[in-house]
């Protein structure tokens, strides 16, 4: 045994970076009252994952939801799966199935998974450095520094998200199509693209998370960011036929909303002024009654100066004589 | 600052005079006054200039982006500015902008703002210090007494001080200046009596025994009189003054042998004082008795005395700082200041946008590197890793990094040549930005006063306030120099 301790001490990040730096081979266990988790390594490199939590394949119910395979051809795949036949491959080879989405919900799995484990902040870990076996194991091939840094920023940005998703039973509407000046202007990405691609005004947004295959976080992200763009606007799922009369209000109130706010600054202005009695009005910025101790202070120094009085003129051995009273 | 003094030993001679001791000492208050006033308010614009993107991000993110942003950045100006529409002072803004903006300031400006609330907390006092300086020649009959002890009186500093003794009864210096005066006449019999109701008031008072002597001496109770420059002896054994009237006293009384014993007790003292006074007696065979004048400490004290004049120009003074309240508030509205920054200081830190100070990126989550500053957490892990360990992964952030250093050196740059101290603000170098912003400050308010707020009322004889204003545009060159040669944030270092 390498490596032994507490989250508290010692957090997933900089676990996963000591890993990554040495290079090293080994499984990396987590545990925490949530889930225990096992990362295979070899080399530094993610090779496999695995959850206490998963019951099945994860991908295979990634997939499931997200109706790219149905639960019978599944439920078939599973009874017929072997030792050298998975049920993936059955799928594959039958056709059910392609590759790049079980890559894909491979991918959703991983991150979702180390999304999860870097946010622990109690648990511990126990890193076995001897030979890696991910036989039950959901295998991948992933730099640990990549998903560091990708992890990090979810983590980071994730608050801002999270207050703008907008609920997930609605269904986004989109409101002009994309072209390569609107892709330019707004930085889209291929993932906000697939997004943008998978709105039929039908589907909510639990769906198109499902059916892009991304990662929930870097969907709803997709879909917040066409939102914030103006380019998807949402509804309230079942509302097809209101829609177009909600689109005429929606804008409608949109240019109220937006003329509300000039006219309200203009009134909040006008009102501060009438309430607040603003110094700026009165013009002047010393008091009247400090000017005029000062300037009593510059008469009273002139009428010495014109008496030819001065200061640096005094004797300075001010101590003051008198004559002596008593006679000699 | 020191407006009319031609030379260093003028200086040292000028010190001895309550006029100028009062100007030189409230001209420098109202100049350290008045540039952290400054420094302070051009602070709270730097912070709106570094802190309004990221309040900008955060209400376009809480109106979910569905409102035009000119209209956004119009009540952002609005909010930012609302002191504007009441009777606040600058103090009033600076407080405003630190509630606004703290959920955005770092930890040395947050250190700031707790310097500024004490600094409210004491306002009520400072307004009251330079209170005592505007008014010094109208206040607790200072200017006739100064007056009257350096023989410049006129009938009117008289008529006052008589006027004053018989409403305050209780003041002991004007009784004794009065009793100077009954003495001038000739009338040591109410010289005896006034400096007897003095000496009732305050007992140990050594001037006013010696001056006892001096009267006792004028109505030939020599005995008494020997006893009251025994009493201002015991009192203050190293006045000198004191062993040389008894000297005088003795020779009156023929008994010389006493009188050289006193003037040698004298002269083991200061001699070179004690030479003063004989050749100054031996040209004015008249003036034997030394009287001495107030000290300057004395009228310094009784000028920052309470009255209703002092009172009225404290509150004036405070209501052009602050306004809206009284200055009896003052404690009050510092504690409320703590109050509320310590409720703001408990709202969720994601509430507020943050600007990566390695990346520049804006986030919500994050954490603070080791001198507590923002620093987003991708930037965060690169800090911990030696640079040889960068491989392709990381180079993208790498540039990321490079390119917002580069950018940022350049707008702390400008920043700082459009007002010193704001690009070090802005670039997270508070303290630099602090310092470079109060030299500013100084150096503007020298321009604009020459360094008088006040005037000496008797004139020191030269305006140095030219000269002044020179210093002021040499300070503020050296600054912007200062600000082009070192800008705030180096590339590469």
């Amino acid at each position: 045994m390498a490596l032994l301790g507490t989250l508290k001490g010692f957090g997933v990040t900089e676990i996963f970076q000591l890993i990554s730096q040495q290079m090293k081979t080994g499984t990396l266990v987590l545990t925490s009252p949530k889930a225990n988790v096992s990362i295979a390594f070899e080399d530094g490199v993610i090779v496999g994952i695995q959850s206490d939590q998963w019951t099945m394949d994860p991908r295979a119910e990634v997939l499931m939801k997200g109706g790219f395979i149905h639960e019978k051809q599944l439920k078939m795949a599973f009874d017929n799966e072997k030792k050298s036949n998975t049920w993936d491959d059955i799928l594959i080879s039958q056709g059910k199935l392609k590759k790049n989405f079980l890559d894909k919900a491979t991918n959703v799995v991983i991150k979702d998974i180390l999304l999860e484990i870097f946010q622990w902040k109690e648990g511990g870990y126990r890193f076995e450095d001897w030979d890696v076996n991910t036989e039950n194991m959901l295998s991948c091939h992933i730099q640990s520094e990549g998903v560091i840094l990708n992890t990090l920023r979810v983590i980071d940005e994730w608050p801002l998200i999270k207050q703008k998703i907008p609920p997930v039973d609605y269904c986004p509407v989109t409101i002009m199509p994309l072209t390569q000046e609107i892709v330019r202007k707004n930085d889209l990405s291929e993932v906000d693209m697939q997004v943008f691609d998978l709105i039929d005004e039908l589907k909510t947004i639990e769906n198109i998370v499902r059916e892009s295959l991304e990662p929930p976080v870097e969907a709803l992200s997709s879909i917040v960011k066409l939102i914030s763009a103006g380019l998807v606007e949402v509804f309230p799922q079942g509302t097809k036929e209101n829609r177009d009369s909600s689109i005429a209000r929606k804008v409608f109130f949109g240019h109220i909303k937006r003329a509300s706010v000039f006219v309200l600054l203009v009134l909040s202005v006008l009102g501060l002024i009438l309430v607040g009695n603003p110094r700026i009005t009165k013009g002047t910025f010393i008091p009247q009654e400090i000017k005029t101790y000062i300037q009593e202070q510059k008469d009273i120094a002139d009428q010495f100066a014109k008496q030819e009085i001065w200061l640096s003129r005094l004797d300075t051995d001010s101590n003051a004589r008198r004559r002596a009273s008593s006679p000699e | 600052m020191i407006p009319g003094i031609s030379s260093i030993s003028f200086l040292k001679e000028l010190a001895a005079f309550w006029p100028f001791v009062s100007t030189l000492l409230g001209n420098g208050y109202f100049f350290v006054i008045t540039a952290t006033i400054l420094t302070l308010f051009l602070m709270g614009i730097g912070l709106m200039v570094k802190y309004s993107p990221n309040l900008l991000h955060d209400i376009k993110n809480s109106t979910n982006n569905d409102l035009p942003v000119l209209g956004l950045k119009l009540w952002m100006a609005l909010i930012l500015l609302i002191p504007i529409f009441f009777d606040a002072g600058p103090l009033w803004f600076v407080l405003w902008w630190f509630i606004v903006l703290w959920g955005y300031v770092n930890k040395a400006e947050k250190r700031i703002a707790f310097v500024f609330i004490s600094i409210i907390f004491m306002s009520s006092w400072i307004s009251h210090i330079g209170a005592g300086f505007i008014t010094y020649a109208h206040t607790q009959v200072n200017r006739e007494i100064f007056n009257i002890d350096h023989h410049l009186s006129t009938t009117k500093d008289t008529l006052a001080i008589a006027s004053w003794t018989q409403k305050h009864p209780d003041d002991a210096e004007p009784l004794n200046t009065k009793a100077l005066l009954e003495m001038k006449k000739g009338n040591h019999a109410e010289a005896v009596n006034l400096l007897s109701r003095s000496l009732d008031i305050e007992p140990n008072n050594y001037r006013f025994y010696n001056h006892l002597g001096i009267a006792l001496v004028g109505v030939e109770r020599t005995t008494e009189a020997s006893k009251a420059f025994d009493n201002a002896i015991a009192l203050d054994p190293d006045n000198i003054v004191y062993y040389y009237n008894v000297s005088r006293l003795y020779q009156t009384t023929y008994n010389l042998y006493d009188a050289e014993r006193a003037i040698q007790k004298a002269s083991s003292i200061d001699p070179k004082k004690v030479r003063h006074f004989l050749d100054y007696e031996e040209k004015n065979q008249d003036n034997r008795f030394i009287m001495e004048p107030v000290p300057v400490s004395r009228l310094l004290s009784r000028q920052m005395k309470q009255s209703g004049q002092l009172k009225d120009v404290a509150d004036s003074l405070w209501h052009m700082a602050f306004g809206i309240f009284t200055r009896s508030s003052a404690i009050y509205i510092s504690l409320a200041a703590l109050l509320i920054l310590f409720l703001l200081s408990h709202l969720p830190e994601e509430k507020f946008t943050k600007r990566c100070n390695r990346c520049g990126k804006l986030y919500y989550s994050g954490t603070l590197s080791k001198s507590g500053y923002p620093m987003c957490l991708q930037c965060h892990w690169i800090e911990t890793k030696a640079k040889k360990q960068m491989n392709s992964i990381l180079h993208t952030k790498a540039e990321e990094i490079k390119q917002y250093r580069i950018n940022n050196t350049l707008n702390t740059s400008k920043l700082e040549l459009i007002l010193p101290g704001l690009g070090s603000l802005a670039g997270n170098r508070t303290t630099r930005g602090i310092l470079r912003m109060f030299a500013f400050s100084a150096a503007l308010i020298l321009f604009l006063t020459g360094g008088r707020f006040i005037y000496s009322i008797i004139p020191t004889g030269n305006d140095l306030t030219g000269l002044m204003r020179l210093f002021g545009v040499m300070i503020a060159a050296l600054v912007y120099w200062r600000a082009y040669k070192s800008p705030p944030v180096k590339y590469g270092v």
